[in-house]
């Protein structure tokens, strides 16, 4: 794990853009784990792709690890992972396809020159390095990195094992093998460019957006967000509070909107389950609140620490009666920075729960981003009324205006008191159960999010073909991580030919109904690729606009590859010009 | 000089929606009176409940409150605390709320020793969904889920927040304004989490036990048996005994304050570590932890 950190660090520092998407088991330590690391010249657009080299450190990567494989990939296996069994097996059939496959001892190296075979991986590290033609200092400076905390006998040790790779690399791999990658010349801006993980930015994007107040409680994957947050909030004058449960958080974090602050509590699927009677209440006494799901694969206990995007109805619809909220899904890291940012800002303006749908894959790569996509965002602060001399008695806490909101007043700031309650209440929040009050102020709090498509900046990202003479051939939805992958696999359907339109939410609930109408008009052959069984948000758009969607999904604990959502896309397309 | 609230000033329009005769009107008596002997504002009064009969005080009151979800009055409370530790913050909900569906939000918070006053309205049953066993009926109780009686043994729930640590433990009677009106004002005046039990039977559906019968049978055990609130043991002890009340119809029901220490809060814990991180650092140097 740490060596793919350290990969996209040194690749960082030579100028490249630089994305690594990890994937492990949920244990404390051991079982299979994988680090696919991107390096590209410019901005790569998704960070899962085809894999130039695979380095396989043991028989379970080598066997198993075949997702992103082509016949042009080079392989690099440990020599003790093809000794025997299936890995011999495997290599023979292998080799005798014409891939490149070279066997490398690297935990014989390891052990001659470091004296330990933990160190291997900074032995694969070296070869690697030198196979992309890095050179071994900007590899060094990342391991001091790396281990700054652990002392200089590990930084030396590692330092060993890395100039072993290197010269192993040199006596081995003919040059042919080598990759050509651009020579760069090492980027001085390091202080304007960060190496940000998912949930960092979105523990930085609540930062940014004036939340003072954070509390979860732990669960994977979601746990990166409060462990940012725990030193960050401290430092910069809030609160960061563990609760008991996920119930208590998110009913801590009420308590606290009550009393007037910004407040987030993150979570995966079970707490989020745990978390909707308490989204219920927030939606009914109309307070600010911002939930963050980094998604794992469900139901029940799952794959904890695996990729999925299967709690979007659980966030628009899970929980009795008719809240509302709204959902909103970042598709990049920088996106989780902004999303947050523009959750807050919903909360705020709309008063009531706001979602964020992250998932495992996303909030746990770590990417380069530039200053820039972290500066300066637009920040939107409750309505506060503190008391005047003409102030209304009773007070119209829920008063039917024409926006569906108004003013809160904050215990200890405002004079003007209330009780905020969850029985159906009037305009003084009084409970109120007759008719006419409960359609009044049903209709009231529905009226709060009508125009939310138009009021909010780029609900939905366009990409559109340049000119409309030509027919299309299909149109595209995608959300959340999965969007950026479907952006490369329509990059290159295009290069094939293929005239292709799509569309990105980034709100996705309540549903873009004209964005979507739109995009249901441009072409019959509609598609919509994510990573659950049912195609949820594909239904989604089936249930609330004019779009009739085929549904493209993934269910496996791993995202989608781009060729993969390409062939999806293909055969729709055939299947349909058949039909 | 003129007090600037009276005792009006804390009450709401709203009319409770107990019964007739309900012993939570005293208690509402109680906690306004007290309210107006410490001249509180209202707008710094944070009254938090959870739902059931007794939770429905939040919406008598002319404080700031927050009427929440069923066991769940004490999260919400917290986060109010630590947002804004200037807040005087009441929790008040039934015996049902706080120990059966919230008995899990009890015994954190009590540990914790978060700053507020909590009171539980213990009637000994689910009044509101029409009399059910509650956590501290007695054994054999007959409620509508439990034709047949009730099969465990009731929660002791004095004892029990002494386990969990809360920092002042007590117990009241509806029937007595006074001595809930002192008890409530020691709770507000605890530095932590300030448990109150009230007994405060329901004229509806409890046929043995009302505030007529049970007032000759009050013991104040500070007053008449000179327990020292400070002795943990002896607190225990008392603790142990106060569920006894119901071996016989003239048994002495204990009152008073059980158990009562002086630790740091939660609130104080972080107004420390605060302290220690006196410069609010800004939102770039945070960044700087990041950067390449």
């Amino acid at each position: 794990m740490s060596a793919g950190d350290i990969l996209m660090k040194a690749s960082a520092h030579e100028g490249f853009d630089a994305t690594v998407v990890k994937s492990f088991p949920s244990n404390i330590r051991g079982g299979y784990s994988q680090s696919l690391v991107t390096i590209a010249e410019k901005p790569a657009v998704s960070p899962i792709g085809d894999c130039a080299i695979l380095f396989a450190l043991s028989s379970n990567a080598f066997l198993l690890d075949t997702l992103h494989l082509t016949p042009r990939t080079l392989i690099l296996v440990e020599t003790t992972a093809h000794a025997d069994g299936q890995g011999r097996d495997r290599f023979k059939q292998l080799s005798a396809a014409g891939q490149t496959i070279f066997s490398v001892p690297v935990l014989q190296l390891a052990r001659e020159t470091a004296g330990s075979s933990a160190i291997r991986s900074t032995v694969a590290l070296g070869i690697l390095g030198e196979l992309l033609g890095m050179g071994g200092d900007q590899l060094r400076a990342a391991v001091a990195w790396r281990f700054r905390e652990k002392g200089t006998g590990l930084i030396e040790l590692n330092r060993i094992a890395l100039d072993a790779g290197i010269l192993w690399a040199r006596q081995h791999i003919d040059k042919k093998y080598w990759l050509t990658v651009p020579r760069r010349r090492a980027r001085t801006d390091r202080e304007d460019r960060f190496m940000l993980e998912g949930n960092q930015a979105v523990a930085l994007g609540a930062i940014a957006a004036g939340c003072t107040f954070y509390t979860s409680y732990p669960i994977t994957p979601a746990t990166g967000v409060g462990e940012t947050l725990s030193r960050l909030m401290t430092a910069h004058g809030g609160v960061a509070y563990q609760a008991e449960d996920e119930i208590a958080a998110l009913g801590a974090a009420i308590g606290a909107s009550f009393a007037g602050v910004k407040t987030m509590t993150a979570t995966s699927g079970p707490g989020l389950s745990l978390m909707q009677e308490f989204l219920g209440y927030a939606s009914m006494v109309e307070l600010p609140v911002v939930v963050v799901d980094v998604q794992r694969a469900g139901p029940s206990t799952g794959m904890p620490t695996k990729h999925s995007q299967d709690d979007l109805f659980a966030a628009i619809f899970g929980g009795h009666g008719e809240g509302q909220r709204i959902v909103i899904a970042p598709a990049t890291v920088e996106e989780c920075f902004s999303a947050t940012v523009t959750a807050f800002n919903c909360a705020e303006h709309y008063q009531c729960p706001v979602i964020v749908l992250s998932d495992s894959t996303l909030g746990m790569m770590k990417r380069v981003i530039a200053k820039s996509a972290l500066e300066s965002p637009v920040i939107i602060n409750r309505d506060i009324f503190t008391g005047s001399d003409d102030t209304p008695t009773p007070w119209l806490r829920y008063r039917l205006t024409d926006s569906g909101t108004n003013p809160l007043t904050i215990p200890g700031v405002s004079s003007v008191t209330y009780r905020a309650t969850g029985i159906e209440h009037n305009e003084d929040s009084t409970p109120a159960t007759t008719p006419f009050e409960r359609c009044a102020q049903m209709e009231k709090r529905f009226r709060k999010l009508r125009r939310i498509e138009m009021e909010m900046d780029n609900p939905v990202l366009w990409d559109l073909e340049p000119a409309d003479t030509v027919p299309l051939d299909a149109c595209l939805c995608s959300w959340g991580l999965t969007a950026s992958i479907t952006r490369e696999a329509i990059a290159s359907l295009r290069g094939e030919g293929f005239r292709i339109a799509a569309v990105y939410p980034r709100l996705l609930f309540p549903v873009c109904t004209e964005a979507f109408n739109r995009w249901a008009d441009l072409c019959t052959l509609q598609i919509v690729v994510e990573a659950n069984f049912t195609g949820q948000f594909c239904a989604l758009l089936r249930m609330s606009t004019r779009a009739r969607p085929h549904p493209l999904t993934v269910s496996r604990g791993e995202p989608f590859t781009p060729p993969e959502i390409a062939a999806g896309i293909r055969s729709i397309i055939n299947k349909e010009a058949a039909a | 000089m003129m007090p600037r609230y009276i005792t009006q000033d804390y009450r709401s329009r709203i009319r409770p929606t107990w019964c007739k005769g309900c012993s939570y009107y005293g208690v509402l008596a109680a906690l306004t009176e007290v309210f107006a002997e410490k001249q509180i504002d209202p707008h710094r009064l944070n009254v938090v409940s959870g739902i059931g009969c007794s939770s429905r005080m939040t919406l008598c009151l002319n404080t700031f409150g927050l009427h929440t979800l069923h066991g769940r009055a004490l999260p919400v409370a917290i986060g109010s605390r630590l947002v804004n530790p200037d807040l005087t913050v009441v929790v008040a909900a039934g015996d049902g709320d706080f120990f059966s569906i919230g008995i899990g939000h009890f015994v954190h918070a009590a540990r914790k020793n978060f700053d507020m006053t909590v009171i539980c309205m213990d009637n000994r049953m689910y009044a509101m969904t029409k009399n059910q066993a509650s956590p501290t009926s007695i054994v054999g109780y007959r409620g509508s889920l439990t034709p047949w009686g009730k099969m465990s043994v009731p929660l002791n729930v004095l004892e029990f927040a002494i386990a969990c640590d809360a920092t002042f433990v007590s117990r009241t009677f509806a029937g007595s304004q006074q001595h809930m009106q002192e008890t409530i004002s020691r709770g507000l005046d605890h530095r932590g989490f300030s448990f109150i039990e009230v007994i405060a039977p329901c004229g509806t559906f409890d046929r043995t036990a009302t505030l007529a019968s049970l007032s000759p049978r009050m013991v104040d055990i500070n007053r008449e048996h000179r327990h020292d609130p400070a002795d943990k043991k002896a607190a225990l002890a008392a603790a142990v005994q106060a569920l006894d009340y119901d071996a016989s119809d003239d048994a002495p029901v204990p009152i008073g304050v059980f158990w009562e220490n002086s630790v740091p809060t939660f609130e104080e814990r972080i107004a420390e570590i605060k302290k220690a991180h006196k410069k609010k650092a800004s939102f770039a140097s945070l960044l700087k932890n990041y950067s390449l």
